[in-house]
């Protein structure tokens, strides 16, 4: 019943932010209220045990096991993160005269949508509904890309729908091929090219190089609250893809061709990230190419399997929260700054002290640096990997340095120097959210709750 | 080849044809009844191998809705594309046609050569039929190219699971149906609205992002 409900809950809100629009009260009350109760239904799946989640009807196709569970607490709670810094900034974008009340509305409606897809996708026991939902991710966001109505959001919406649907289609026969693969032995020895099919179709989505150039387009044009989900959730949910597909192959023939293409990929990932994080002139496509750079990093923890999944698992969380943060900040530079440029935003720790000190927080997070747990991860991650594939983790480490080369060269351009002083004050609004995150990145960062052990637990052991 | 597998095998034919000839059509509404017809070959295909189906009656709910949406409805929306913005003739191509027929014929071969095995069904033609669908995508400077060049890649996708028996149970292959429908439905919005903003449906003169 619960995961009835949690499917049904965005549905139905979707549907009520068009009823309620009468009033714009209503559909934020309806749009946060809505995401309360996902928080509290995923959190009720995950930790309820098997009693939460007795009497499922559809287990077959929809059950949380230790990997979906994971993924759908991330979702949930950066989704409801999410819907609480979209009040102060779509108010603030119309305000601005940037979008009229009916893009309000839509938002709201798209925002769930896009929600109840990746809650079923974590959710997925079955690869072909598995499937569907990715692909449903790429349906629901398109119209979220194109928000502002501009000829670049038009174009990075495009290129979005475009790459990623025909990346789905691909991994669609991937699909099937593994199906068959599972189902007639004679069909047997296309599993390892089906997994390749698999990984094409599910790593652009996952927005793994050399598949990830609708990314920094997508992630850059979008609104900040989306740019935050999308950045901390889609990427992790298409990773879930893969996983589940990875689970499948290395019970059937070892886990050796799934590692090896995995660190293939993730090797990609970080060396191409950090040397385009280089040479970025906007914050936002800098924070696209840092979450590419770190999908990048996950996927080698992956690739590693053990203690490599282990660490891949929370770093995970770390980066959605890191990342997510980052975006919402983003937005509240963007709102007082009126640019996306690096070289046109100067003193943000004394124009904005708040997001300032977040972005600041944030991107040392993302850059790897103690006390964050992103530090331990990576540790963990490339000490594991330097006894298995010592050229390869040389060669992510030097990626690793240059990326937080240009990380901290932009950071400094863009936190200090002189304040510009037309700048409006940040609203309570935009702020509690981004601190909200801040704190949970600290907290799980130096400690790790008794729940979240069994969970990474489990998850872990399925794979 | 008995009388069944030979029918299978020219209707398989007949859709990796329609892909390949949607490389060579110079108008969009020929493309898209390019499509439709293909459609309508994966809706007989489907009827005549859901003939032995254990669940007849359900095979022929999703070859009804299969048809309804496929062969009618999307080919009405994209239709309704090409006249609401007025853009009869496809906007080009990166490559020019004998290129494009070098490409096809290089793409035949390999598969052919790969799946020498499967010689007598459709399959390496499907398989084939999806790769040439891929090139339409990557090599189409026209949005409706694209959108088409994507649905004829999903057609050749799920008959050749049909083919092999791999499709999923009703349910499952009525939210492939689904979401199809609905990528239609958004990238004909989107490819509307950049007719709006840009006046074309060229996607090469979308470069603003280009790094």
């Amino acid at each position: 019943m619960l995961i009835i409900t949690l499917i049904t809950l965005p549905f139905l809100t979707a549907i009520g932010t068009f009823v309620f629009s009468v009033r714009r009260k209503w559909i934020e009350m309806l749009a946060i209220g809505s995401g309360t109760l996902e928080l509290v239904f995923a959190a009720l799946i995950v930790f309820g045990g098997k009693g939460a989640v007795a009497g499922n009807m559809l287990a077959q196709y929809l059950s949380p096991d230790g990997l979906g569970s994971w993924f759908l607490l991330v979702v949930a709670s950066l989704g409801f993160i999410g819907l609480c810094y979209s009040v102060s900034f779509l108010r603030t974008e119309e305000e601005r005269g940037e979008i009229g009340y009916g893009r309000v509305k839509q938002y709201y409606a798209l925002y769930q949508l896009f929600l109840l897809s990746m809650f079923v996708a974590a959710l997925a026991q079955n690869m072909i509904l598995l499937w569907i939902a990715v692909e449903a991710t790429t349906l629901s966001t398109a119209f979220l890309i194109s928000f502002y109505g501009k000829s670049t959001s038009i174009e990075a919406a495009w290129k979005y729908i475009i790459i990623n649907s025909l990346a789905l289609v691909i991994g669609l026969l991937g699909v099937f091929l593994f199906v068959g693969a599972l189902k007639y032995p004679e069909l047997l020895p296309v599993i390892k090219i089906a997994f390749v099919l698999v990984l094409l179709g599910f790593g652009t989505k996952a927005g793994l190089a050399p598949m990830h150039t609708w990314l920094p387009d997508a992630h850059s044009e979008a609104p900040a609250p989306v740019s935050a989900l999308l950045s901390g959730a889609l990427l992790n949910i298409a990773l879930l893809g893969i996983l589940r597909f990875k689970e499948v192959i290395d019970t059937v023939i070892g886990p050796s061709f799934s590692s090896t293409t995995l660190f293939f990929f993730g090797t990609t990932s970080i060396v191409v990230a950090s040397v385009l994080i280089l040479v970025q002139k906007q914050y936002k496509r800098l924070l696209a190419y840092s979450s590419i750079e770190h999908i990048g990093i996950i996927t080698f923890g992956f690739a590693l399997g053990g203690i490599g999944s282990v660490a891949a698992l929370l770093h995970a969380l770390y980066h959605s929260l890191a990342k997510s943060m980052l975006f919402l900040a983003s937005g509240n530079i963007v709102l007082r700054y009126h640019t996306l440029e690096i070289a046109h935003v100067r003193g943000l720790l004394r124009t904005l002290p708040v997001t300032g000190t977040v972005f600041l927080g944030g991107l040392l997070a993302v850059a790897g640096v103690p006390p964050f747990g992103t530090f331990l991860t990576e540790f963990v991650i490339f000490t594991t990997a330097f006894t298995v594939h010592p050229v390869l983790t040389i060669i992510a480490l030097f990626a690793l340095a240059l990326a937080f080369v240009g990380i901290v060269r932009h950071l400094s351009t863009m936190l200090f120097g002189a304040a510009e002083t037309d700048i409006v004050p940040e609203s309570a609004g935009s702020v509690i959210p981004l601190l909200v995150t801040f704190a949970l990145l600290i907290v799980l960062g130096l400690y790790t709750p008794h729940l979240l052990n069994l969970l990474v637990q489990e998850a872990v052991f399925s794979l | 080849m008995e009388h069944p597998a030979l029918i299978i095998y020219i209707l398989g034919a007949v859709v990796f044809g329609t892909v390949a000839c949607m490389h060579l059509a110079r108008t969009n509404l020929t493309l898209v009844r390019l499509y439709a017809l293909q459609a309508l070959v994966v809706s007989i295909l489907l009827f005549v191998l859901g003939a032995n189906h254990e669940e007849r009656l359900l095979a022929l709910v999703v070859i009804v809705a299969i048809f309804t949406l496929k062969v009618v409805i999307i080919p009405y929306l994209l239709s309704s594309l090409v006249h609401r913005t007025r853009s009869t003739f496809i906007e080009g191509a990166y490559l020019s046609v004998p290129w494009i027929l070098l490409g096809m014929l290089v793409v035949v071969f390999v598969v052919h050569a790969s799946l020498a095995s499967l010689s007598g069904t459709p399959l390496a033609l499907l398989l084939a039929g999806l790769f040439v669908a891929i090139m339409l995508v990557v090599n189409s400077k026209g949005a409706i190219s694209q959108i088409v060049g994507i649905l004829a890649a999903e057609n050749c996708v799920a008959l050749f699971a049909a083919l092999l028996m791999l499709s999923g149970n009703v349910g499952l292959e009525l939210g492939i149906l689904f979401d199809t429908v609905c990528f239609v439905l958004v990238t004909s919005t989107l490819a509307g609205m950049m007719h709006k903003r840009l006046n074309t449906l060229d996607v090469s003169s979308m470069n603003r992002l280009a790094e």
